[in-house]
């Protein structure tokens, strides 16, 4: 008899271990499905969407064009950029207009022209190119902050919905009126003093990181010969003003803030003169830290999500990130995406802040964790398209490596761009 | 029998931005040349644009409009005076003026040279008048005059306001110009996804295991990893046409796209419908393109107004 028993109960669990083994395989098996055999092909991007809080004539525009002419190829990175079709044709047309020294500079987006780029950040995987992540950088008009909408239009309302849903903010301040502003001027030290007003006011509830852009920084030259030192004064200026100050206190002590001067055309291509700014016949198009500002934005996300976590919450975090370890890469890299609207991860995003973290974020920082705790996946112990996925997972961490690289090379260079509760000593 | 077009302007200033300064004066009455905003963009090397959209009160507009870049002599309106020297706003950008004129309940097909002649007159009266007080300028209703330019009668309404066809709740959609995209041609083919899947579901389910792959060897190197399978064969799988994005489920919805309003034509095979819905926007080529026409009209097969 208790022979009898000791076989069922070996045979029952053997019915049982071969049924979670044939669940698991057909599992697997549809990953690596996928669409025609490519089972990452079907796998969600994270993405991140970026709005610039800046007024007319600020330089957004320029900044997305030189932004994505520096970005475009991978140069010294890991990584590159790549616009649809038709929104790459629109960025090539504004590049040349800005680029050509006998032309004028371009002309101001008109409110029908409010739309998002959206760029897919791409990444060598063995002998291809694939996306990995998403960026989206929303592109309007400057007065949709400081003017009314005309009746039946809804470009105020879709710029509000989308500052509320961004993933990260990038105040502009235009370097032109700094300038005005040090040096006395009191309509550029209005200006300046609008722009802020317009930008704190969404910033100061805002639960994502926050970066200013300082455009026009070439304007700025005569400041003072060392940058850091001029980055000082400005931040100098800044902090003296109204908003400003208290924006920095309220945000500053529980998120990533960064002040980053950029030009977009260069130190030796534009003049100021007699108010108007006007191109160098002879100028040389030489843009600088226009790729930081894209650059800062996951990053920050991360990093966010680092200091709004609590003892229990990164506990929960890094247990989840275990218990993926023991998925295949494939299986985990498709249920990472879909783990935010799972009752664990709901769970963890309340424990973490809530909204603070979307899913794309929460999938990177996932990510990083697993980095952190697997001790190096044996590699050679997956099949092909789980190779392919686990491939696929190092390459992302890779470009948010880079990522991260190039905001810390310029915090080397210039200490100064890192804002926080210590400027208010 | 003559049809009337009314004159409308969008410009900035040295100072204000983009806003409506020219337009009807029953759209402004009925609180609807917000449509005018989000509609006339810059023509992009074109001579002139034409569109179709809705008000806020449902009823259909033509627009026909041009870009012209502020010169002195417009500003001080007088041509011997002021010169031909292209006028900046305070940022040291070029003021330009986007104008042109709107036909009530009528589609305009190519819009003549006089029609938009006139309106530009309209306008730069208008826009000198704003150049001396931005800030306290306040809108003007338009005169209407008796237009030339081939015209193609209209439903007189859509029932849907272009300015509310890019929804609030999407910030990051595209042009009104694609929303005939999103409203019929992305549920049907989710639709068709849906039931792809399903199909797809049960099949796997009902097939049973798949064979793994053969296994590769094992390595019992520490270097970098065998080359992964190619991914090249199927990297396109998901991506949407010329645009390169690629369009993931769970990502970001319908691709961004700069919209029809940059392309030469509405697209030819729009659903019945669409077009009551959605602007149709074109650009000129001068005295070569064809009159603007959108998939309902072809279908309803109006004949143009005499």
């Amino acid at each position: 008899m208790p022979g009898i028993v000791a076989t069922a109960v070996v045979v029952a669990n053997l019915v049982v271990l071969l049924i979670v083994m044939r669940i698991r395989r057909r599992r697997r098996a549809r990953f690596r499905a996928g669409e025609n055999g490519d089972g990452l092909a079907s796998a969600p991007l994270p993405t991140f969407r970026v709005v610039a809080l800046g007024l007319q004539g600020s330089g957004k525009t320029l900044l997305l064009t030189s932004m994505y002419r520096r970005l475009q190829t991978p140069g010294d990175r890991g990584f590159h950029v790549r616009a649809p079709y038709e929104q790459l044709i629109e960025l090539n047309r504004w590049y040349q207009e800005v680029a050509d020294t006998t032309g004028d500079w371009p002309q101001g987006t008109s409110r029908g022209e409010m739309r998002e780029f959206e760029f897919d950040v791409l990444t060598t995987l063995g002998d291809t190119t694939r996306p990995v992540l998403k960026l989206g950088y929303l592109e309007y008009p400057g007065e949709l902050l400081t003017d009314q909408d005309a009746p039946g239009s809804t470009a105020q309302a879709r710029l509000l919905t989308a500052l509320t849903d961004a993933d990260a903010l990038i105040g502009i301040i235009d370097g032109l009126r700094l300038r005005q502003a040090c040096h006395g001027e009191v309509r550029g030290r209005l200006i300046l003093q609008a722009a802020l007003d317009a930008m704190i006011h969404s910033m100061l509830s805002a639960r994502c990181p926050i970066a200013f852009v300082i455009t026009k920084w070439d304007l700025l030259d005569d400041l003072h010969p060392d940058e850091n030192t001029r980055l000082a004064m400005v931040r100098t200026v800044l902090m003296g003003m109204d908003g400003f100050r208290d924006l920095v206190r309220v945000q500053g002590a529980r998120r990533v803030m960064r002040l980053i001067p950029v030009t977009a055309v260069g130190h030796d291509f534009a003049v100021l003169d007699g108010g108007e700014v006007h191109k160098k016949p002879d100028g040389r198009f030489h843009p600088s830290n226009v790729d930081v500002p894209l650059s800062a934005v996951v990053p920050d996300i991360l990093r966010q999500i680092e200091l709004s976590l609590d003892r229990t919450a990164r506990e929960a975090i890094l247990a989840e990130a275990q218990r993926r370890l023991r998925m295949g890469p494939l299986e985990a890299l498709h249920t990472l995406s879909t783990f935010a609207a799972q009752k664990a991860g709901k769970v963890l995003l309340a424990a973490a802040g809530g909204a603070i973290i979307a899913d794309s974020a929460l999938t990177l920082f996932m990510d990083a964790q697993a980095t952190a705790t697997d001790g190096g996946r044996r590699f050679a112990e997956l099949d092909a398209a789980d190779r392919q996925a686990e491939e696929f997972i190092q390459a992302r961490r890779r470009v948010v490596q880079e990522f991260q690289h190039r905001v810390t090379l310029l915090e080397a260079a210039l200490p100064s761009s890192r804002l926080g509760t210590g400027d208010l000593t | 029998m003559t049809a009337s077009g009314w004159p409308f302007l969008i410009a900035r200033g040295r100072r204000r931005g983009y806003t409506v300064l020219l337009a009807p004066g029953w759209l402004i009455a009925a609180q609807g040349h917000g449509v005018l905003e989000e509609t006339v963009t810059p023509v992009a090397g074109q001579p002139w644009r034409v569109a179709v959209a809705g008000t806020t009160q449902g009823r259909r507009v033509g627009l026909a409009w041009a870009e012209h870049p502020v010169t002195g002599a417009d500003v001080t309106g007088t041509p011997d005076s002021g010169g031909g020297a292209p006028v900046r706003d305070e940022h040291s950008r070029p003021l330009r003026l986007l104008y042109g004129f709107l036909c009530a309940d009528a589609m305009i097909g190519d819009p003549s040279g006089d029609d938009l002649a006139r309106s530009r007159d309209a306008a730069l009266d208008t826009y000198r008048r704003f150049l001396t007080d931005e800030e306290h300028f306040t809108i003007e209703g338009s005169t209407p005059f008796d237009i030339t330019s081939s015209l193609t009668r209209q439903p007189g309404h859509s029932g849907r306001a272009v300015g509310s066809a890019t929804s609030a709740a999407s910030p990051f959609a595209s042009t009104p110009g694609s929303t005939w995209t999103s409203r019929w041609v992305l549920p049907a083919v989710g639709t068709l996804a849906v039931v792809l899947v399903g199909v797809g579901a049960i099949w796997i389910a009902s097939s049973g295991d798949t064979p793994d792959p053969p296994c590769t060897p094992a390595s019992t190197t520490a270097g970098p990893p065998a080359p992964a399978a190619p991914l090249g064969t199927t990297a396109t799988q998901g991506t949407a046409g010329p645009s390169g994005t690629t369009a993931l489920p769970g990502t970001t919805g319908p691709p961004a796209t700069t919209g029809p309003s940059r392309t030469s034509a509405p697209a030819p095979s729009a659903p019945p419908g669409t077009a009551a819905s959605a602007p149709a926007a074109t650009t000129g080529a001068a005295g070569a393109a064809p009159p603007i026409q959108t998939a309902q009209e072809n279908q309803a097969g109006l004949p143009p107004c005499p």
